[in-house]
């Protein structure tokens, strides 16, 4: 890439952390002391101590991915069909870099960190999902995002030989989701490029997604092909299957009330007791405003978030 | 030996339906329903549930509680169309449609809501998927409580009218299928299309079919 400067250092927590329940609070640890070298406020950090990172199962076996079926094994069973090598993103619009890079071009010229964050979907349920990849910040910085643009919209691959789902209508394929550009530069907004420490399972959105801890989780757009830079909102798939219920902004809000799911709180899947019988008993969490991350409300500000929603 | 020569035609396969629906008593029926629970228990004590034991539950109450439901509407229909009797079992598929409910209603109000109330009440309220599924459970309660023949000779020709109440119960019950995701599902766009169907049956004066 033109503009990009080679960034060597590869900030991730050593894998067996992770495998290992018992050790969360040196996780913890190592993750506060991440923070405060980045400076950026803890809230991430501070869920850890609540609450039990999700298993690599638990995050590999429950997923909404649409184009792989609709029931949250589906995307476990159909996923592995996709194929994620080469894959070149294409990168257009407001920017002084256009053009196609592929994901290995961009990914080794990032800075890789950990995040461990909280994912809320609008169904009402979250799981705490350690995710390795880069800022977004860094990635606009490098292909220099033009004055004029003022959001950023992206695209999921479109292959319908590989995602069948896509060759019903159920959604307006390809699927896409866009930032207002500050909120893609925030330092919270993450390009995953992987979970405990491994490549993106297929299933969580191979081999690029976004996340954005402080949105409900269809936001984060997974298998990322297409990022575009434009003056004027951009469609976001939801929203256009149903405005009623999926706003442009989707913060999670529990005082934002949803016609189909209780947004006041949130089941943590797997996230208490042992074993299977255990899991029966998710237990229920209150939902706080975007989602725990309060420092992304100056983001918001003047803005009434019942009538953005 | 010359029952040997018997053929298999649809006369003899109607007799032996008939034989085995008069050997067949009640409580097979109330047992027999009981199946779907009990590979429920099994799936969910072997791991078979996955990651959301809780929801996989919920969601398998509910669609056992339909098709039992479904069941109970055929019944009507069967008996005319072949002859064949069954209407003294409608009351077993009625009551245990009913018990699959209880259970569904308890798993979302214990383990799925935790008795938070307050968003309980909203639900109930302003929530369209959990109020028809509600408003369908709440019309079969008085069903399931006439459903005895102390009710049946009480409440002599009214006792038909009020169950009546079935239709625009499954109906309410197909629709709360049909909204439970982001998107239609193919098993509950059947399940609504076979609900839609045998109601429609409701209408035309059916008649003993000729099979022979």
């Amino acid at each position: 890439m033109k503009n990009m400067h080679k960034k060597t250092k590869i900030d991730i927590t050593p894998k067996h952390l992770f495998y290992n329940r018992r050790k969360i609070l040196k996780l913890g640890l190592a993750l506060t002391a991440y923070v405060a070298s980045n400076s950026i406020t803890t809230a991430f950090a501070q869920e850890i101590f609540d609450r039990k990172i999700n298993s690599l199962e638990e995050i590999t076996n429950y997923n909404n991915f649409y184009e792989f079926g609709i029931d949250k094994t589906d995307p476990a069973k159909h996923a592995h069909k996709l194929t994620t090598s080469p894959w070149p993103i294409e990168i257009s619009g407001l920017v002084d870099n256009p053009g196609f890079y592929d994901f290995s071009e961009i990914s080794k010229e990032m800075n890789i960190i950990q995040r461990t964050y909280s994912l809320r979907c609008v169904e009402g349920w979250s799981m705490l999902i350690p995710w390795n990849g880069f800022q977004l910040s860094e990635l606009l910085n490098k292909l220099g995002v033009k004055e004029e643009a003022r959001y950023v919209s992206f695209e999921t691959l479109y292959r319908p030989q590989e995602m069948h789902m896509q060759q019903t209508n159920i959604l307006n394929w390809p699927y896409r989701e866009g930032l207002r550009l500050d909120e893609a530069m925030h330092p919270l907004t993450l390009m995953a490029t992987g979970v405990y420490g491994q490549p993106l399972p297929k299933q969580n959105g191979a081999p690029l997604r976004l996340v954005v801890p402080w949105k409900y989780g269809f936001k984060s757009i997974k298998s990322i092909t297409k990022i575009s830079f434009q003056r004027d909102e951009p469609a976001s798939s939801w929203n256009q299957q149903n405005p009623a219920e999926y706003g442009f902004y989707s913060n999670v809000n529990p005082t934002v009330h949803h016609p189909r799911w209780s947004q006041a709180s949130e089941r943590y899947i797997g996230g208490e007791g042992e074993g299977y019988l255990g899991n029966l008993f998710t237990k229920r969490y209150d939902t706080k405003l975007f989602n725990g991350y309060e420092e992304v409300a100056m983001l918001y500000e003047g803005m009434d978030l019942s009538q953005y929603y | 030996m010359h029952k040997a020569t018997k053929t298999l035609n649809i006369k003899n396969i109607f007799d032996f339906i008939r034989m085995s629906v008069r050997r067949l008593r009640i409580w097979h029926i109330y047992a027999s329903l009981l199946i779907p629970l009990l590979f429920l228990t099994y799936d969910l004590l072997s791991g078979r549930l996955g990651i959301d034991p809780m929801r996989a539950v919920e969601k398998s109450l509910g669609v056992s509680a339909i098709y039992i439901l479904i069941l109970t509407l055929c019944i009507t229909p069967f008996s005319i169309l072949t002859g064949i009797n069954l209407i003294r079992f409608r009351r077993a598929f009625g009551l245990m449609s009913f018990f699959y409910i209880i259970l569904h209603f308890s798993t979302w109000l214990f383990l799925d809501m935790q008795l938070r109330w307050a968003e309980i009440v909203e639900s109930l309220t302003r929530k369209p998927f959990i109020v028809f599924g509600m408003m369908g459970f709440l019309l079969l309660v008085p069903l399931a409580a006439t459903s005895n023949n102390y009710s049946i000779k009480i409440l002599g020709k009214y006792w038909p009218k009020l169950h009546k109440l079935i239709y625009p119960a499954i109906i309410l019950g197909g629709v709360h299928y049909l909204m439970m995701e982001k998107t239609l599902q193919n098993d509950a766009i059947i399940t609504f299309i076979i609900i839609i169907i045998l109601i429609s049956l409701r209408f035309f004066k059916l008649r003993k079919v000729n099979w022979l």
